[in-house]
């Protein structure tokens, strides 16, 4: 039987999915992180309280899929460090095109973010709720949000900024990230 | 002018501020550069960043996705009054429904996604319901429920992986919708099978056999020769003839919904 919730998760998947290839920078592993989401979502449907944003409780459950599959790829050792890779095909990757690499790099960013810092550029930043919305959806202080916030968009402009300056290690992991994505 | 925080120069930039606030601002970035550079950062790290990942905000939700989400029984949650999904996965579906030239793209999309599902539904065995002798895995329950005739689609990783095609569609005796299907196994092999529509939206396998090898059997539904048990569950089942194409993409475009 159809029930509310499922529905309005319906409605939610192309939000979801457009977070989800924020995180995970991968269209394949974004829809992964969605539908893993969903599950876990449903399963634990009992845990939401209505009444309550279910956006952001569904992206802090992609939040906490996308960790443990982080965990257990460096389990499973499928993460190509960034040594064995510069070693491989060279120095620079320059067939990755400009936006691709700065796509990466920002995903790569945001993955690393406390995930309090996530949910707040997923909310703002890419579903484009104003700061007293979301302040509102996780119950802080607006304050709180804004410098959160900031220090959150602070590293995604360094991470933006790539190309001209020197490497950054999360940049240069980003690139990893990206040409992984491509090749396995 | 020191007042000026960082906080302020990126509400600045998500236009979060008052008139006034605003009108200080800007009095300080003429004054500042390196600011103006800082704001030009929060620009580009702001509500730009949507475009940037908006690629699935423009395409049809994959299948598959549906099908988790719809194959899900929620723990209890208050309920809120019953809702129409129907209503919902209609607009969902509307631009595949639009042009027939979509449902390739669709199909694609699924195989593209299972070559890189590392996570699929071995992970997630809540996907599939209590009753799973009888239900349609979550995914063969998509492809029963959305897919086009003649369409195949991928579903299952690995060796249990297969390839499925809806092949007819037609009305029970009971007034359930039933639809037919073909299943060719990564394993080797292909099997034949019929499922229904049943109101809560499940789908039931109402049989699953190994087709008829060879040619020449007599078993012949839509240019693929069925098993005979298959055949034989189809005519017990069947009430009038199968349904036209038009019929079914009807059905599919409006979850399913008798005409009235």
């Amino acid at each position: 039987m159809s029930s509310e919730i499922q529905g309005r998760i319906v409605d939610m998947l192309p939000r979801l999915r457009r977070f989800a290839y924020a995180l995970t920078g991968d269209r394949d592993r974004a829809d992964d992180l969605v539908q893993e989401a969903c599950v876990r979502a449903l399963t634990n449907a009992a845990q939401w309280q209505p009444g309550t944003r279910l956006d952001s409780w569904m992206y802090r459950i992609a939040q906490n899929c996308w960790f443990d599959q982080m965990r257990a790829k460096k389990v499973r050792g499928e993460v190509v460090d960034i040594d064995t890779f510069t070693h491989l095909v060279g120095s620079d990757g320059r067939e990755i095109v400009e936006h691709r690499q700065s796509l990466a790099a920002v995903s790569a960013k945001l993955s690393e973010l406390p995930r309090d810092q996530q949910l707040l550029v997923g909310l703002i930043c890419i579903d484009g709720l104003s700061y007293k919305e979301a302040a509102e959806a996780l119950e802080l202080p607006i304050g709180t949000v804004m410098s959160r916030l900031a220090r959150a968009r602070a590293a995604l402009s360094l991470a933006m900024n790539d190309g001209n300056d020197a490497p950054e290690p999360a940049v240069r992991a980003a690139r990893t990230v990206s040409i992984r994505g491509k090749t396995v | 002018m020191s007042d000026i925080t960082e906080e302020m120069l990126m509400a600045y930039a998500d236009g979060e501020l008052s008139q006034n606030e605003r009108r200080r601002v800007e009095a300080y970035l003429v004054a500042n550069p390196a600011a103006a550079k800082r704001v030009a950062d929060f620009v580009r790290s702001g509500r730009a960043l949507a475009r940037m990942f908006d690629a699935p905000m423009h395409e049809p939700v994959p299948a598959r996705l549906l099908a988790a989400v719809l194959s899900t029984p929620p723990t209890a949650v208050r309920p809120v009054g019953a809702v129409s999904i129907a209503s919902r996965l209609r607009a969902l579906f509307q631009p595949m429904l639009a042009g027939s030239s979509s449902w390739p793209a669709w199909a694609g999309v699924s195989c593209g996604l299972l070559v890189a599902g590392a996570v699929g539904w071995g992970l997630s065995p809540a996907a599939v319901p209590p009753s799973a002798a009888v239900n349609a895995s979550a995914e063969l329950r998509g492809v029963l429920e959305h897919g086009a005739m003649g369409a195949t689609q991928s579903i299952g990783t690995g060796s249990s992986a297969s390839a499925v095609t809806p092949v007819l569609t037609f009305l029970s005796q009971s007034g359930s919708y039933c639809r037919q299907y073909d299943r060719s196994l990564a394993a080797g092999g292909r099997v034949s099978g019929v499922g229904c529509r049943q109101t809560s939206g499940e789908w039931y396998i109402e049989i699953e056999a190994a087709a008829a090898s060879g040619s020449g059997s007599g078993y012949k539904v839509a240019g693929r020769a069925a098993a005979p048990a298959v055949e034989a569950t189809v005519n017990r089942l069947i009430r009038g003839v199968v349904l036209g194409p038009q019929e079914e993409t009807q059905l599919i475009g409006t979850g399913w919904q008798r005409g009235r």
